[in-house]
């Protein structure tokens, strides 16, 4: 099913097509939201309030690209997290992941990647997440960010540049 | 209750900035907006509400942009603009039909909205009357009626009290004071009384820039100990005036009372006065000039 | 040796992009496994993700439950408390036109001989019927009520364009049923007549919309209205000519249609697209 039809199903109130989108969507918006926070249970929260927004707007919804839709969403309520967060603690918050009743161990490779992630400038560090691990189209990217094509891809030449420098330290980014 | 965030707005047209760099962020309540004429409040609301693009910068309701929402983002929203176009043919109420249905609003909810409407801005008795029969005041009246037809919950009113007399200014601020309570108010005016008594909030815009965002006890707290009252001979009265910012002038006998803003006292018989927002908002304004 | 240096730098330049695009595709892998590996260490809670689910069923439910009114009966309302001076003087002309002709016709008033009159007479008043589409757009455009319509949920540009539909399809009606009375009351040829009569009225559109588009035509109606009586005093030079109503000459007849029908449809274009940004509402 196209997203132009599964939007339509929606508007009619159709309960399998809202269960289709968040099959389709729900995991990448979270990963999407979770690697540019570094915040697990935040996370889930913006997660949720991006699908609450796309189902309050939805009359109003005109894009070709579902997906891209909804990363503009999580973009904007990303940047409104921290907005939020400078207000009342350090932008450097430490990562947290792992819910309580979840061993830690085995979480170091997601850690690492996650602290690395956060020493980047929030630029960067979203493009990066959308190409690499969204794996979108640098048009796409330009299109959700509102940036010209040229500064996403000088964006993320620098950014994957300085990831992979930082993942190769002799600690790995981790903050010893 | 929604969120409104402006970030680092501009607009320019041709080559002049009218409004520069501008980021706040609007939750519930009543905001004040204050500059002179010509400090780019028009323009800065006619960004919010969608009708002009700025040069850059984004707009965003609850994170989203409100370009991309449309029709969703002008259900939400209520404008009166400074220069208020209507048809003169028009009465009072085929007017408000025609922006309720301008708005999409169902017919029967219409019909009652309407009907409170012209109750809640006194011209009931009025209703079937040609607009071009009505005085400024009620035109204006009229004006607010059609902003609240779609009970919105955000309001933008851009010199709503200009042209109103006394009387009709105190039942306007009455009626927005009522309203701010569970939605953005967002009013522009050059007279400051106008929000002194209504406004939780304050925006200063000068020169497209927006030179304080607080609330009114902070902006009172920044002309503290800036205000003065002295009595003066007249003929001392120019060099005064060429030297500091007078803020009022009154003919007291032979002497003249003078409200001084300034940081040093400006007369030896001066004495601190406590500062009301008028005294703030020249002293905000003098100041930026002075940078 | 300053152009061997430079081509040595462009290749040098080209080189050095090739390795970094394949140092990119590299450390994408890389980074990319790296990622995939995070993903494992961390799977999805399935809980949170049904708690959103149910979420947006109940939001959809409210939504459901909104009274909403239907498109059809909203357009209704819309065209209900419209002002339909302009558009009522609009339809009347409109009328007249072919009336006229038809009472011409009957009471033999230019005879067969006079075809040459017809023609110019068919090519003025369509343009004189343009006048009133500029003037509806006018008034829905640069009046204060535009500022206010555009933040209302029909917004300034679906009522331009509702509006231009109107007066456009009013307009070539009109010029349709003059086109064909007039050729058969004078016996000209249909597609001929056609030519002579579209292509004036195509450019007296251009011509107003041009206007509305810049600042100085929108602060100065009378410029346009200037302008525009221009046109009709050129059909009248050129009716003088004998050469612009023979067959050679229907050529360039069709080319100057074609032409005037690209330059309306790109200042069409610039016309949404400079009231979406709000440069035509709001004249400084």
């Amino acid at each position: 099913m196209t997203d132009k039809e599964l939007i339509r199903k929606v508007h009619n109130g159709d309960k399998e097509a809202l269960n289709l989108i968040i099959a389709a969507y729900y995991d990448d918006i979270y990963r999407f939201c979770l690697y540019l926070t570094g915040q697990e249970t935040d996370s889930y929260d913006i997660t949720q309030d991006v699908f609450l927004r796309f189902i309050k707007y939805i009359d109003s919804y005109q894009h070709r690209n579902l997906k891209g839709y909804l990363l503009i969403i999580a973009r904007n309520l990303c940047r409104d997290y921290f907005h939020r967060k400078r207000d009342t603690a350090c932008i450097e918050d430490a990562v947290c992941l792992g819910q309580e009743d979840k061993q830690l161990t085995g979480l170091e490779d997601s850690l690492l990647l996650f602290q690395t992630l956060q020493k980047l400038p929030v630029k960067q560090r979203e493009i990066i997440i959308m190409r690499i691990y969204e794996e979108l189209p640098f048009h796409e990217i330009a299109r959700i960010t509102g940036c010209n094509l040229s500064t996403v891809k000088s964006r993320f030449r620098l950014g994957a540049g300085h990831l992979r420098k930082l993942l190769e330290e002799p600690f790995g980014g981790y903050d010893v | 209750m929604h969120r409104v965030e402006l970030a680092d707005l501009n607009k320019t047209f041709k080559n002049k900035a009218a409004v520069k760099d501008v980021t706040v962020c609007l939750e519930h309540g009543v905001y004040g907006l204050l500059g002179e004429n010509g400090a780019g409040k028009t323009t800065l609301m006619r960004m919010f509400c969608g009708i002009l693009e700025p040069t850059s910068g984004s707009i965003l309701c609850d994170g989203m942009p409100i370009r991309q929402m449309g029709g969703d983002y002008h259900m939400l929203l209520g404008y009166l603009p400074q220069e208020f176009g209507y048809y003169k043919d028009f009465t009072a109420l085929r007017f408000l039909n025609y922006m309720a249905a301008l708005k999409a609003l169902p017919e029967e909810y219409a019909r009652n909205r309407i009907e409170e409407l012209l109750e809640l801005v006194g011209l009931q008795a009025d209703r079937k009357n040609k607009l071009k029969t009505f005085s400024g005041g009620m035109i204006r009246r009229i004006g607010i009626a059609q902003a609240l037809l779609n009970d919105p919950e955000i309001l933008v009113l851009d010199e709503p009290t200009s042209g109103l007399d006394p009387g009709e200014r105190v039942r306007f601020r009455n009626i927005i004071s009522s309203l701010g309570k569970n939605r953005i108010v967002l009013l522009s005016t050059h007279i400051v009384s106008d929000v002194e008594y209504i406004a939780d909030n304050i925006l200063l815009m000068k020169d497209g820039r927006l030179i304080y965002a607080g609330d009114a006890s902070r902006m009172l707290a920044e002309a503290e100990g800036c205000v003065w009252k002295c009595l003066v001979p007249e003929p001392e009265v120019p060099a005064l005036e060429q030297q500091y910012m007078i803020s009022n002038l009154r003919p007291h006998a032979s002497q003249v009372e003078l409200r001084v803003i300034s940081r040093i006292k400006p007369a030896p018989n001066a004495e601190p006065a406590e500062a009301a927002l008028e005294d703030a908002y020249l002293y905000l304004l003098n100041k930026m000039a002075e940078v | 040796m300053y152009k061997k240096n430079r081509t040595h730098l462009k290749i040098n330049t080209a080189i050095s992009v090739l390795h970094m695009q394949g140092e990119s595709a590299s450390a994408t892998d890389d980074l990319k496994s790296r990622f995939t590996a995070a993903d494992r260490q961390l799977p999805i809670d399935e809980r949170r993700k049904s708690e959103t689910l149910a979420l947006l069923c109940r939001e959809t439910q409210s939504r459901a439950n909104r009274p909403v009114q239907n498109k059809r009966l909203l357009l209704r309302n819309l065209l209900r408390y419209t002002d339909r001076s302009l558009p009522g003087i609009h339809i009347l002309c409109c009328t007249a036109l072919p009336l006229l002709l038809l009472y011409a016709g009957n009471r033999d008033f230019f005879g067969e001989n006079d075809a040459a009159v017809m023609v110019f007479l068919s090519m003025v008043f369509p343009c004189f019927l343009t006048f009133f589409s500029y003037f509806e757009l006018r008034q829905l455009c640069l009046t204060g009520i535009a500022e206010l319509g555009k933040t209302c949920f029909f917004h300034a540009g679906q009522l331009a364009a509702l509006t231009m539909a109107f007066s456009g399809i009013l307009n070539l009606m009109a010029v349709s049923a003059g086109i064909f009375l007039a050729g058969l009351q004078w016996k000209i040829r249909l597609l001929q007549l056609c030519l002579y009569v579209l292509v004036p009225f195509i450019f007296m559109q251009c011509l107003c919309l041009g206007c509305m588009l810049t600042e100085t035509g929108r602060r100065h109606p009378w410029l346009n209205a200037a302008l525009g009586l221009t046109l009709p005093l050129c059909l009248s030079s050129l009716s003088q000519s004998q050469t612009a109503y023979t067959e050679a000459a229907l050529l360039v007849w069709a080319a100057a249609l074609f032409t005037g029908i690209l330059i309306l449809a790109a200042e069409i274009r610039i016309f949404f697209i400079k009231l979406e940004k709000g440069d035509i509402l709001c004249t400084e």
